[in-house]
């Protein structure tokens, strides 16, 4: 009799066990995916020293001002500046959801660089000007010619014939806040 | 004592009769009801009316003026785009505005609310799809998932085990979102055919609207805030192919409202119709790239509402009375009192007694008449003068009570 007594609660506690032990693990399982949003740097951060950051990982932080509603696998994340940084969904993601607009979102992902060379920022000038020629001077092709200018101006003070656009590849993100 | 139990036997037999008899009719005479199709003209901005009969359609505009379908295909160019452009007449720009078959295609959406919405239980169970699937289609979700007192579950479907960590992981985001718990209701698309997934939109224990879905495997939570503007009383979700709206909401004065989509924000824009009678009314709306149509049905008719697409203000409105019942015309001649189970205004069916017409008076008669010509003889003279009220009142129900009741029974009753 004892013996049985014994030998159920030994059962009984093992099988506590094991299911208390699944459950704590997962438990921990879901604490332990924590946010990376506390390790966030800032677009601004990011855009100063993009450079040195080309093919590491990084977690960033911005506004999401602009998603590509076609695809919804490109957005746009801006800092306190007017810079803003274009965030490509990875492999990893399946995309950005719409309501993220407005919101500030944490995301972490690899920098990636592309260059414009010197001749294709000529070309968009001459494009611009003959633009202006035809269709005369608009709020459009103002802002774009003053891109344009901005990104000669950068190519002749780095002695560069390229201009580099800094984007990141997201592997993932999250929200931070609603607004 | 045995004449009290034939008395208790004829009485519950007409009951019955009273609930069968006036079924069987109601079967047999039953037509269903049937109403002009109202559709909005962006040409001639007015409304009209298709009539559909067995070979043919007779279209006529709000003031009764008659049109050919040849005529009326040009005035209505959204409503018969298809036609127009196999005849090769689809105009290029409809009042003003490009418009391509592609436009008018992705534009068309329908809404509807039946009458009976308001007594259906709401769903306990949902399927949470990934709504940014890596691969082009939705995945039909290998668990389901319900709200507890203060949280919500997932489970597997094949295994019946919890997944422990996503329950956590959901719970504590909407716990983080602001949401109060127990969900009183939740509303979603369980639909395997459709084009994108929003998840499912909750009213908790405040109130308030919230929207979930799972983005990336992760949860998405967030209050619409649509309490500032009004007060919540049902969502219903409704997913359209331009991706315009969520669904629906009834606000507690039962004025109906949709909920837009937009950057980061949840805006609610309110039709411009009457407020509705949940129980009573189905609502249908039929949208398309310019105006919506909305046709609200009850027992005295079938309103019909035309809003502008943009604004949802009303531009034109109809009204078609309801036709005459047919069986409710025969009911009201053949029963002057019968018996009903299901009733409109209540969730239960129990047997209520319904006033037929006092013109059924004059059928009670007559069979009261044959009945005490065949069977006065065996009959005592008190007997034949409460048969007789008897039969007036209840008439061919009552026939069948006393005709079950065997007249040799009767005999032995009679004291000459």
């Amino acid at each position: 009799m004892k013996f049985k007594v014994l030998f159920t609660a030994i059962v009984a506690a093992t099988m506590a066990a094991c299911n208390g032990k699944q459950t704590q693990e997962a438990q921990e399982a879901a604490e332990n995916t924590t946010s990376f949003a506390n390790e966030a740097i800032t677009v601004d951060s990011l855009l100063s020293t993009a450079e040195t950051l080309v093919g590491k990982e990084v977690v960033v932080a911005g506004k999401v001002m602009h998603l590509c509603k076609r695809t919804h696998r490109r957005c746009f994340i801006r800092g306190s500046q007017e810079a803003n940084l274009r965030i490509e969904a990875g492999e990893e993601l399946g995309g950005f959801n719409v309501e993220l607009i407005g919101s500030k979102i944490a995301a972490k992902g690899i920098v990636g660089e592309s260059r414009l060379s010197l001749d294709y920022v000529k070309e968009q000038k001459e494009r611009i000007a003959r633009q202006e020629e035809e269709q005369g001077t608009s709020q459009e092709c103002d802002a774009e010619r003053i891109n344009i200018e901005k990104m000669e101006q950068w190519m002749a003070e780095h002695d560069t014939d390229y201009y580099p656009v800094y984007f990141l590849t997201a592997s993932d993100f999250e929200p931070i806040s609603a607004e | 004592m045995i004449k009290l139990l034939r008395i208790i036997l004829v009485v519950v037999t007409t009951i019955v009769a009273s609930i069968i008899l006036p079924a069987m009719l109601k079967h047999a005479t039953d037509k269903p009801i049937t109403y002009k199709f109202g559709v909005y003209s962006e040409l001639a901005q007015k409304l009209f009316y298709y009539e559909y009969q067995k070979n043919n359609v007779d279209i006529t505009d709000k003031d009764g003026n008659k049109y050919s379908t040849a005529g009326a295909d040009s005035l209505m160019p959204i409503y018969n785009s298809r036609q127009l452009t196999q005849m090769n007449k689809m105009p290029d720009s409809i009042m003003g505005i490009p418009v391509t078959q592609r436009d008018i295609l992705s534009s068309t959406h329908r809404i509807n609310i039946e009458n009976d919405y308001a007594d259906k239980p709401d769903d306990c169970v949902g399927m949470l799809y990934e709504s940014m699937p890596k691969r082009v289609g939705l995945v039909m979700p290998q668990d389901i998932f319900r709200f507890t007192s203060d949280g919500i579950e997932f489970e597997n479907d094949e295994t019946h085990e919890i997944d422990i960590a996503k329950s956590r992981t959901f719970t504590n985001a909407l716990l983080k979102s602001g949401v109060t718990f127990p969900i009183k209701s939740m509303s979603g698309e369980i639909n395997a055919r459709k084009r994108y997934d929003e998840g499912y939109f909750l009213i908790d224990a405040k109130g308030e609207l919230f929207h979930m879905k799972m983005v990336n495997g992760k949860p998405f939570i967030r209050n619409t805030n649509v309490t500032d503007t009004l007060q919540m009383a049902r969502f219903s979700m409704s997913l359209p192919n331009n991706r315009s709206y969520y669904g629906i909401i009834i606000s507690a004065d039962s004025s109906l409202w949709i909920l837009e989509t937009g950057d980061n924000s949840y805006s609610v824009k309110r039709l411009d119709i009457p407020p509705i009678s949940l129980g009573q009314d189905n609502v249908r709306v039929l949208g398309s790239l310019f105006y919506w149509t909305i046709f609200v049905t009850n027992d005295t008719g079938r309103y019909t509402y035309i809003l502008d697409s943009k604004t949802l203000k009303r531009v034109d409105e109809g009204f078609l009375p309801c036709p005459e019942i047919t069986s409710n015309k025969w009911l009201s001649r053949c029963f002057f009192v019968y018996t009903e189970l299901h009733h409109v205004d209540s969730y239960f069916d129990y047997p209520r007694p319904k006033f037929g017409g006092w013109i059924a008076l004059i059928l009670n008669a007559i069979i009261a008449s044959i009945y005490l010509t065949i069977r006065h003889k065996r009959l005592s003279k008190r007997d034949c003068i409460a048969s007789a009220l008897y039969l007036v009142i209840t008439g061919v129900s009552g026939l069948a009570g006393l005709l079950l009741v065997p007249y040799e029974r009767h005999k032995q009753t009679i004291k000459r």
